[in-house]
């Protein structure tokens, strides 16, 4: 027998009364409703603002207890409002300035080019969906090949092109003539040879060791056992622990930094509405 | 003939008949295209789109290796950004498969009332009442003020849930951070060692610890606000530089792949 795993979305929701579900669609209609009603009431608006902000963070929050129809209901608003975004967002900054208008006459649309052969951007979209009609579907696939090979040619390029300079950026000489400032400190230590003077950075040898060590670790041409490439990997991981540390502890503070922000929001606007309705708090 | 000359040197087109007319033109040819592409084998099929993946390649490597003039450009340079356009307007077209699903799978569950079915009607309201307000706001010069107001609303409710979403993961970052911290090596040692610093040296109480450190002395650079920017600047910056080398190297291996058309599965290869 196969082995498969419960459907707990539907035991799940199976427990969702139909008070509970009236009452959420209710306060979604109540919601697009009052926002149509708040036109032009600039403070009415404002505490509008106000209250979605303390609702919807504080129904995200649910789902810390538990899972609860509310989160569930917030998730799915978030989903279609994502996607609304996305649809308006790409259109109206997007294609309709860089695609239709330049496409269409200017008899026929304010602005326009005229530039016709911007049709057939349509028309290779339009094989996308060809995925729908099984016995079509070999055109998404050739159009999926032309962004492919687009992609590849625009990833070998840009390996030269960005990839490349960065490579060169990344190997620097820690004796220079030159006095280099802006890193924390002791980074340029004037040095006196004969007439001339030399300037050690030793941040910079720090930085080539690491990067050879840590590209010596991901080196699998040759495999690590002598130790000439065994000693450098071994360091190399250990750099990169200290490296993916430094990226988690940033990390760990901008989420750290959104949650403040968003207690931030919840509480001052409750204090705000307890002063209004109590006078003083 | 001027018609012809225009189309065929894509000219842009000023008057509406001349204009869809060429659009019709277009499509009528594309559709035969693919309608003749469609009757042929399915070997004839998948060397035509190799071969088509293999030019868009091509095209951006030409560009780049063929020789330049005086101002750094060749006879591919001039049509690189706008060929580059195209190919994004296209791929523009691929949210809508996005769309049909999504629609799909809500749709289903909405029309067999299967359990769950009011979050998908949700979904489908949040979606098109932000479509539908979106662009009727855009309407006139200042669109009617009860819509603008609607679709302030659902963009203010839409920001908020983004960043509550987002903020939960303080949360969740929490139990990583206890998995990744428990020291049973030396790597999850360094790890947690590099983590503190870094999150100390960002707070007051981390600047606090250090602080009896004077500034101007030779050991400021242990004062822990001054250790984290090493860290980041230096270690984390060089490992860093390291990875993106590693994985350019792979992308441009993957790239070579995918532009050959050698990657495994690739194109009709289930078909034979």
């Amino acid at each position: 027998m196969a082995n498969v795993a419960p459907d707990t979305t539907v035991a799940r929701n199976d427990r969702e009364s139909p008070v509970v579900v009236t009452v959420l669609l209710g306060c979604l209609a109540a919601f697009i409703i009052l926002s149509l009603l708040f036109a032009g009431k600039a403070a009415a608006q404002d505490h509008w603002t106000r209250v979605l902000s303390v609702v919807a963070t504080l129904g995200i929050f649910t789902i810390l207890y538990r899972e609860n129809p509310l989160f569930r209901f917030l998730e799915h608003i978030f989903i279609g409002l994502a996607t609304g975004f996305g649809v308006v967002y790409l259109w109206l900054k997007v294609m309709e300035p860089r695609w239709y208008i330049p496409m269409m006459p200017a008899s026929l649309v304010e602005g326009g080019e005229g530039k016709w052969w911007l049709f057939f951007a349509l028309l290779f979209g339009l094989l996308f969906f060809s995925v729908y009609f099984p016995k079509l579907s070999w055109m998404n696939r050739f159009a999926i090949g032309i962004i492919m090979g687009w992609a590849a040619g625009y990833a070998l390029r840009a390996f030269v092109g960005l990839i490349g300079p960065q490579i060169t950026a990344a190997f620097k000489a820690p004796i220079t003539k030159y006095y280099v400032e802006g890193l924390p400190a002791l980074n340029s230590i004037p040095m006196t040879i004969g007439e001339t003077t030399w300037w050690w950075h030793p941040y910079w040898l720090i930085s080539l060791i690491v990067l050879m060590c840590v590209l010596a670790y991901f080196f699998f041409s040759v495999e690590h056992r002598a130790g000439w490439i065994r000693k450098p990997a071994v360091a190399g991981r250990y750099l990169l622990m200290l490296s993916l540390g430094t990226i988690f502890g940033t990390t760990v503070m901008a989420r750290l930094s959104l949650l403040i922000a968003r207690f931030d929001i919840v509480i001052d606007n409750i204090r705000d509405w307890g002063v209004m309705i109590l006078g003083k708090m | 003939m001027d018609y012809l000359h225009k189309l065929l040197s894509f000219s842009s087109l000023y008057s509406v008949p001349a204009f869809l007319g060429a659009l019709a033109l277009s499509a009528a040819l594309f559709v035969l295209g693919f309608g003749l592409l469609h009757r042929m084998s399915s070997t004839v099929k998948k060397w035509v789109t190799i071969a088509c993946t293999f030019i868009a390649g091509l095209y951006f490597l030409l560009g780049f290796i063929v020789p330049t003039n005086d101002k750094g450009e060749n006879f591919i340079t001039p049509t690189v950004e706008p060929v580059s356009y195209f190919i994004m307007y296209v791929f523009a077209w691929t949210l809508g498969l996005g769309i049909i699903s999504l629609t799909i799978v809500h749709g289903r569950r909405l029309l067999t009332r299967h359990a769950g079915w009011h979050h998908s009607l949700a979904f489908f309201i949040a979606m098109l009442s932000f479509i539908l307000f979106g662009f009727w706001s855009q309407i006139g010069a200042s669109g009617p003020a009860g819509v603008k107001s609607a679709y302030s609303a659902l963009f203010t409710l839409l920001i908020n849930l983004d960043a509550a979403m987002f903020s939960l993961l303080a949360f969740y970052i929490a139990s990583a951070a206890y998995r990744a911290f428990r020291v049973r090596t030396v790597e999850a040692g360094l790890l947690m060692v590099a983590a503190l610093l870094v999150m100390l040296g960002l707070v007051n109480v981390g600047v606090w610890l250090t602080s009896w450190i004077p500034e101007s002395s030779t050991w400021a650079f242990f004062r822990l606000e001054n250790l984290s920017v090493w860290m980041m600047s230096i270690i984390n910056m060089s490992g860093q530089r390291a990875v993106t080398i590693g994985v350019a190297v792979g992308a441009l291996a993957m790239a070579m792949r995918l532009w050959l058309s050698l990657e495994r599965g690739a194109f009709f290869s289930q078909e034979g």
